[in-house]
């Protein structure tokens, strides 16, 4: 049996043995796993009759819950490769994904979304709640790499998105790696905050379920319908990122009344105070710490951090899975490659397909850190310009470009000003032609209207100069130490 | 005879403060659908509200309703000032 039907059988034994418990939760609907596969079952049938059996790429973008698991559990069964595309996009991001991967189906929540109005002309586009005729295009498009299951968005180091190409193999490998952690906590349902169009809140919910769990998700960004949901849903477990967490904790949505009885917050460093706040705030939690790439479904590690044991160290995400390895240079502060099953062979560039293991199998994590005398990965960077704001990894090469096209300014770099809330925040540094003037909150509305909101400067500081290497490039490094200065800030 | 604030005033300056905007946001400005306010400028305007104006808003009341936009925000301080 091929990796990709053990994967759907797996799920249709977990299906079979509990039709009337509760699979997946979101703001608007519950589905229990009978009718998830009900589900499932019709979106086969739909894409069978539009797309035949020739492999090719389903794309959707729809709201976290039960359409998105059930269109991507129905083109894998069919021999697809799902895509989710984020809702919030603005026109120019869409432009920039879809130049890398073209779906040839996307389902989309409704018509009137900027995606379905955009892609009409270039590919097939079907709403969900019937406000758009379907009009299905000749031209045939496979599959870029043979047997992909999922295809992931992920930001570069180009100012471009790629797109990497998980094949079936290594979702089911990390799949089944995971329910050995899931196995350790009760079976209670869990409540993920991570979109599901971002690498690790995607693999979440796909192993919560596998686990034979509830699993909720949340579009809201206000605590007080998150907290009404974990409630109402019996959730004890949270998936969250660290802002999130911290957010968690300000907002009271974490307390020593909470429901919440583990948290396992995801995929980056998490620092050493947030751990000793929720440990002083809520005493009965256990925390769980578990780090991932965009290259890899799931987790690649998983810390446990108890009470008893010595002092959570920043940036410390605990030993590889079983399976998996992490290999670091020399230097403490050294680039960390990972070699596991769950990664992929390759991704999707401008260029085309591009191989992204190296001759041993290792991938660029694109974390620097070092390893432990007993084996944990301590991360204590990045070795790329990728900047942290929350839970977001933000190429800062796509915003300079979008702020050099206003054609205002000789030079504009963008660098992340450490926060203790969001991990970073984005400032840019702007050297402006002489006489052309251009105030502060027009770049931040041209950003707005080109960029996603994470994306948007939170402060614009103008230079005479940006101080550059010897190279002749420019010094990213001295320049967020000026943009801190200018800031009144402490580096 | 001393004269206090306008509470909705108070609000409007707060919200254009946490989201750090210099141009003038509309009071019925959606602020969360547009994504001007996020979850971390909503934990700062919250904290704005109970410094500035005195008054607690329970976890329960932070949702979309209460915070749609700047009158909607304004309302929820009103009914329970």
């Amino acid at each position: 049996m091929s990796a990709r039907q053990q994967l759907i059988s797996w799920f249709d034994a977990i299906a079979t043995d509990r039709p009337n418990d509760v699979a997946v939760v979101n703001d608007i609907c519950s589905t229990t796993f009978s009718e998830l596969s009900n589900r499932v079952a019709d979106h086969r049938k739909r894409l069978r009759n539009l797309l035949g059996t020739n492999a090719t790429v389903v794309g959707h973008a729809v709201s976290n819950g039960p359409e998105a698991v059930a269109i991507e559990m129905a083109a894998w069964a069919e021999g697809h490769a799902s895509l989710a595309f984020p809702r919030q996009a603005t026109l120019r991001e869409y432009k920039e994904m879809l130049s890398v991967v073209t779906p040839e189906l996307l389902l989309v929540d409704t018509k009137s979304s900027v995606l379905a109005e955009l892609g009409a002309s270039v590919f097939s586009v079907i709403s969900l709640d019937g406000s758009g005729e379907t009009v299905m295009r000749r031209d045939r498009r496979s599959l870029p790499v043979a047997d992909t299951l999922q295809l992931q968005f992920t930001s570069g180091s180009t100012g471009r998105p790629k797109a990497v190409c998980l094949e079936a193999a290594a979702v089911l490998a990390s799949l089944r790696s995971s329910q050995d952690w899931y196995d350790s906590f009760p079976k209670a349902p869990v409540f993920s905050v991570l979109p599901q169009n971002h690498a690790m809140g995607r693999a979440s919910v796909f192993e919560t379920l596998w686990s034979g769990r509830t699993v909720v998700c949340s579009d809201k960004k206000t605590p007080g319908e998150n907290h009404a949901l974990m409630r109402t849903t019996g959730c004890r477990t949270l998936l969250c990122n660290p802002t999130y967490a911290r957010l968690g904790l300000a907002f009271g949505v974490l307390t020593d009344v909470s429901p919440i009885e583990r948290i396992v917050i995801g995929s980056a460093s998490v620092d050493a105070t947030l751990v000793s706040q929720l440990q002083s705030s809520v005493p009965h939690l256990c925390i769980d710490v578990r780090y991932g790439v965009s290259e890899a479904f799931g987790a690649l590690s998983v810390k446990s951090i108890s009470h008893e044991g010595p002092p959570h160290q920043t940036g410390d995400v605990g030993r590889p899975l079983p399976g998996v390895e992490f290999r670091a240079q020399d230097d403490s502060h050294g680039p960390i490659s990972a070699r596991s099953p769950f990664t992929a062979v390759a991704q999707v560039e401008e260029s085309g397909v591009v191989l992204i293991r190296d001759p041993s199998g290792y991938i660029a994590t694109g974390d620097t850190g070092s390893i432990t005398h007993n084996g944990n990965l301590v991360l204590s960077g990045r070795s790329n310009l990728t900047i942290s704001h929350r839970g977001h990894r933000i190429d800062p090469i796509e915003i300079e470009t979008v702020v050099k096209e206003t054609g205002s300014f000789i030079e504009a770099i963008v660098i992340g000003v450490p926060d203790t809330l969001s991990g970073e925040k984005i400032a840019i540094a702007v050297v402006p032609h002489e006489d052309d003037v251009i105030s502060a909150d027009q770049i931040k509305d041209h950003c707005k209207r080109q960029l996603s909101a994470h994306k948007v400067p939170h402060w614009v500081i103008e230079m005479p100069e940006i101080p550059n290497k010897a190279s002749g490039k420019p010094d990213r490094i001295a320049t967020r130490d000026r943009v801190m200065e200018a800031l009144g800030l402490q580096n | 005879m001393v004269q206090t604030a306008d509470p909705a005033e108070v609000i409007h300056r707060i919200v254009q403060e946490c989201v750090g905007a210099q141009d003038d946001i509309d009071t019925s400005h959606p602020l969360l659908q547009s994504g001007v306010v996020d979850s971390l400028s909503l934990l700062q305007i919250v904290m704005g509200i109970q410094s500035e104006l005195g008054v607690n808003v329970e976890l329960e009341e932070i949702n979309e309703q209460n915070f749609r936009d700047i009158d909607s925000i304004a309302a929820l301080v009103s009914q329970k000032s």
